[in-house]
Order: structure tokens, then C-alpha cells, then sequence
């Protein structure tokens, strides 16, 4: 009967699957996860604190010119592409003065202690439930989207990467506006699916986050258009998208905790509708007054955005959100939004905007 | 050291390396796995019986330790286990060579089934075969290389073992014989 003990262990491995796979990981799974996380982390960090010379081998020096010079480059491409975001969100909230507050979010900063590669893609960091974080919670870097909080312990948390096979998030072209679900891979390819094929897309166009399902706001850095081509429905593009910078090259990120409220407006379809309306009826009607004040507004923008880049996640503390609404009716309303990050000296959040009405609207 | 003592100690302190250590010490991002060590150990050992149970035992430890699916691992690490005490039912693995030869395939079929079963059980097969290339590949030399160090180890560690042939008799604690080996013997 000895063979028995495989066959019946198999046949349980199989229900555990097939069980986990349908509750997709919650229920009674998660709460045995974070138990044993809770045991085995600890362990981990704990270790970690020792250098480890192996392990920067396979992965770019720091030391390497040219590894910092391509590091600045994608960097400095985040910014244009930030900025460009912002000039046009500024555009919009000109024209939506409904539209004061996109990115109400709180966020966490926290430190990457661990990533893993290969069949799971995720990273260990050091801020666990016991700093607000719990699962499902979107993860941005200072280099734009990272990942979604997979599981939590008192002090730790495992991040599931945006590159990883079971990864999905709603993005969308940032120049037409299409939008489509981003998934990961096994190797890390990030595809656009689902996007409708009257759209026009260009490789090199900026990929960023739509804001559907709530995880992430409007707007989050994604990566650039490495190739289209259409689905075999030929009803939707298939968009290989290059990510805009080397994941594992993170070592600090922000937990956007905030506020799900303000996601949830993000997420509004009227809404999100309604915005394309304006921005469709802003390029239409040439508003010299809009056009003429953008590069202002991003001038403005990227002396905020390099100051809280250049900041580089120090600390945590601000997750707030400055509104001067005083200043609407006399056109000087200065907004001042963060996805997931102060504006104030806090982390170097990839989309931390700085949006000052008062110019666009003169 | 008593056999169920040996295994014991091999079960924690490969806990402790896997959870612990492991992490500290990947390269480019590629860690060994060391929960592999206790199961091939008693799967040569014990027989298959035991040695599938060690592997879904470890495997189960590292599925709820990690973030992916709940089973796969345990699946695939049983899966070694077994075929590990059905070799060892049909031939002597002892000397260094053999133990290098199953480290190495024990690893390889280890990544190879674990990945079949993720992909089997998840919805987007897209980059598997190069996960295979630049990933499960790696894991599995590096896992074999920490395999075959510590069987030889323990090879030494450990003399109390009958010989395999005395096995093959059928009288001893160690488990009956496969049907595989009978048909062997005739």
C-alpha cells in the first residue's frame, strides 16, 4: 500500500492548485501564507543585512559609466514623459474645474529587501501591515509603475512586479488616449492587449496608467511602444511595451495606501469620458491661452518634479495633498497633487505633479 | 547518527538556508533551492513513499512562503522525491559520480516540472521558454551544485545504511521493494 502515499499526496497537490487557482489565492490560503511569511520573512530580512558580493553579478554596475549615463537617460525619459502627462492634465483640469483633486492618495515608502525573478517575479519590502500597508495596494517607484501588493506580514510585504505573468493592470497610449490591460510575462515582456484598432500607435508612444480597477491613479510611467502589431481577432492591437527602466534596478518605492475614495473617481467611466471629451474639444478649439501657457505649466512642473526627484524618497511622511481652492475664482489656484506622495519633501513619487492653474488659466 | 536524527537536523537546518540564507546569497537574482537537499536525501534513503512525502512536505513549506500558486511546488518536489527512491530501489547511489548525476537531474527535473505546472496552471504562456533559458537553468545548476555538496556530506555523516542489495531481499525496515526491482531480480 506504499504506493498509495505518492498517489494520494498528488492527488492533494493537485486539489491544493486547482483550489488556489479558483479562490485565486485568498480565503484560508492567504491567512496560512501570512503565517508562514510571518515566520520565514524575519529570517530573510535578518540576513539581508549582510553584504552580499554575488549579488550585484549578472546585473548592471553602478560603478559602470555607461550603466549610470543609460540609469540618467531613462530617468530624464521619465521626466519628459511626466511632464508631458502633466501639461496635459493641466489642460483638462483647465477645462474641468470639477476635476481639483486626481491624486488624493496617501502612500508608504518603503525599501526593496528582496526580489526574485523567473517564474515569480516579486520583491520583498520592508513595510508591512503594521504601516497601514495591506494587499492589493498598487506600488509605484520613483521611476513610475512597479507593482501591486501581493501578501503582508506585521513588518514586510511581497509585491508581485508589474512584469510578472499573472500581473495585469488597465494602461493606455498617453498621446491617443487608447486604452487596453497591460499583462507581464514569464521573461518580462509587458504586452497591451485589447487595444481597439481604430486608435493610432506608434512605437515609441508612452504607455501609462489608465486608472481602471482602482490600483494605480491616472497617469503612472509605464514604459514606451516597442512594436504593434493586430490580435488574431484583427479588432485589437497587440502592443509589446518596453518597460521604462530595469525594475530590478529599484530600490526604494512608495505603497499608494491613499485614500480608495479618490481612486474610485479615477476609475469613474463618465468621468474619465468626460475628460476625453475636453481634451478632444481643447486640440479643436485652439485656446491660444492654453497652448501658450503649457510650457510654463511644465516649466513649473519640472522644477517641482526635479526637486522631489532629486529628493529620492527620503521619507514617508507627507502622503498629502495641497489644494488651494481660495484661489480658483481669482485664477490662481495653485494645485498641488501627488500619487501617493507629499509634495512637501517627501519621496521622489513618479508622479508627483505640481500644477499651477493659475498660469493656464490667465 | 541515526538515520530519523540525520533526517531531522537535514529537514531545519535546509529550513534555515532556504529562508534565511538562500536570499543572502543569490546570484543575479537566481537563488538555490535548499528544501531540495531533505527530500532527495530520504527519497535515496527511505524509498519513494517517504521521500514523495518529504517533497510535498518541503514543497508545501515553500508554495505558502512564496507568492505563487498553492501546490506547485509541492507537486514538483514530490515528484522528485519519488523518482528519487525509485532510482535508489533500482541501483546503489553512493560514490560521488552517481551522486552527482542524480543532484544534477534531480535539480533539472525539479525546475523543468515546477515549471510545467505553473504554466499549466496559469492562463499566459508567453516567455516560458525563455524563463526556462535564463532562469529555471540557472536555479537548476546552482541548486545542484549545493545538492551534490551536501549528499556527499551526508553520505559521510551517515554509515548505518544497509546496502541496497540487502534491500532488494525485501527484509529490512526500508520499505518494500518496487515491483520494477522484482522483475529486476528474476
Amino acid at each position: 500500500m506504499r504506493w498509495l502515499v505518492p498517489v494520494v499526496l498528488a492527488v492533494l497537490s493537485i486539489a491544493l492548485i486547482t483550489l488556489c487557482v479558483r479562490m485565486d489565492g485568498g480565503g484560508a490560503f492567504s491567512v496560512v501564507r501570512s503565517g508562514v511569511q510571518s515566520v520565514t520573512q524575519p529570517l530573510e530580512a535578518a540576513v539581508a543585512t549582510v553584504p552580499n558580493p554575488l549579488k550585484s553579478i549578472g546585473q548592471p554596475s553602478e560603478d559602470d559609466k555607461t550603466a549610470q549615463l543609460e540609469l540618467e537617460n531613462s530617468q530624464l525619459k521619465t521626466l519628459v514623459s511626466q511632464l508631458e502627462e502633466y501639461r496635459q492634465q493641466d489642460q483638462r483640469l483647465t477645462s474641468l474645474l470639477k476635476l481639483s483633486d486626481t491624486y488624493g492618495l496617501a502612500s508608504v515608502s518603503a525599501n526593496v529587501t528582496g526580489i526574485t525573478r523567473g517564474w515569480n517575479q516579486t520583491a520583498t519590502i520592508n513595510k508591512g501591515s503594521s504601516q497601514g500597508i495591506r494587499v492589493g495596494m498598487g506600488v509605484i517607484s520613483s521611476c513610475g509603475m512597479y507593482g501591486q501588493v501581493e501578501s503582508v506580514t506585521s513588518s514586510t510585504s511581497t509585491v508581485r512586479l508589474m512584469t510578472d505573468a499573472n500581473s495585469s493592470v488597465g494602461a493606455m497610449i498617453q498621446g491617443s488616449r487608447a486604452r487596453g490591460i497591460l499583462s507581464g510575462s514569464y521573461d518580462g515582456t509587458l504586452t497591451l492587449n485589447y487595444v481597439d484598432i481604430s486608435y493610432t500607435v506608434g512605437e515609441g508612444d508612452i504607455v501609462i496608467s489608465s486608472g481602471a480597477g482602482g490600483t494605480y491613479p491616472q497617469g503612472i510611467i509605464i514604459g514606451t511602444v516597442r512594436n504593434v502589431e493586430p490580435d488574431s481577432s484583427k479588432l485589437y492591437y497587440r502592443i509589446t511595451v518596453d518597460p521604462i527602466y530595469p525594475i530590478s534596478s529599484c530600490q526604494e518605492v512608495l505603497v499608494l495606501t491613499g485614500d480608495e475614495d479618490a481612486v474610485a473617481t479615477l476609475v469613474d467611466e463618465t468621468l474619465l469620458d468626460s475628460i476625453v471629451t475636453s481634451m478632444t474639444s481643447i486640440s479643436t478649439g485652439s485656446s491660444t491661452a492654453n497652448s501658450s501657457a503649457a510650457p510654463s505649466s511644465s516649466a513649473s512642473t519640472s522644477a517641482q518634479s526635479q526637486g522631489t526627484t532629486s529628493a529620492q524618497t527620503q521619507s514617508s511622511a507627507g502622503s498629502s495633498q495641497q489644494t488651494n481652492q481660495s484661489g480658483q475664482q481669482s485664477g490662481q489656484s495653485n494645485t498641488s497633487a501627488s500619487s501617493g506622495s507629499a509634495s512637501s519633501g517627501s519621496n521622489g513619487a513618479a508622479s508627483a505633479a505640481s500644477t499651477n492653474r493659475g498660469t493656464a488659466g490667465e | 547518527m541515526p538515520k530519523n536524527t540525520a533526517y531531522a537536523l537535514t529537514f531545519v537546518l535546509c529550513l534555515l538556508l532556504q529562508f534565511a540564507v538562500a536570499p543572502a546569497i543569490c546570484i543575479g537574482g537566481i537563488e538555490p533551492n535548499f528544501l531540495l537537499i531533505p527530500v532527495v536525501l530520504v527519497g535515496l534513503r527511505s524509498g519513494y513513499a517517504s521521500g514523495s512525502a518529504m517533497g510535498f512536505i518541503c514543497g508545501l513549506l515553500e508554495d505558502f512562503a512564496g507568492s505563487e500558486i498553492i501546490g506547485c511546488m509541492a507537486l514538483s518536489m514530490l515528484i522528485v522525491g519519488l523518482l528519487a527512491g525509485i532510482a535508489s530501489s533500482v541501483m546503489e547511489i553512493r560514490t560521488a559520480p552517481l551522486l552527482a548525476i542524480t543532484a544534477f537531474v534531480a535539480a533539472v527535473l525539479n525546475e523543468l516540472a515546477y515549471g510545467l505546472i505553473v504554466v499549466l496552471s496559469s492562463a499566459d504562456s508567453a516567455g516560458v521558454l525563455s524563463t526556462v533559458v535564463s532562469y529555471s537553468a540557472f536555479t537548476a545548476l546552482y541548486t545542484a551544485v549545493m545538492l551534490f555538496i551536501a549528499l556527499v556530506t551526508i553520505n559521510l555523516v551517515m554509515h548505518d545504511d544497509p546496502a541496497p542489495s540487502t534491500r532488494l531481499s525485501g527484509g529490512t525496515s526500508y520499505g518494500r521493494p518496487l515491483k520494477l526491482k522484482s522483475r529486476r531480480l528474476r
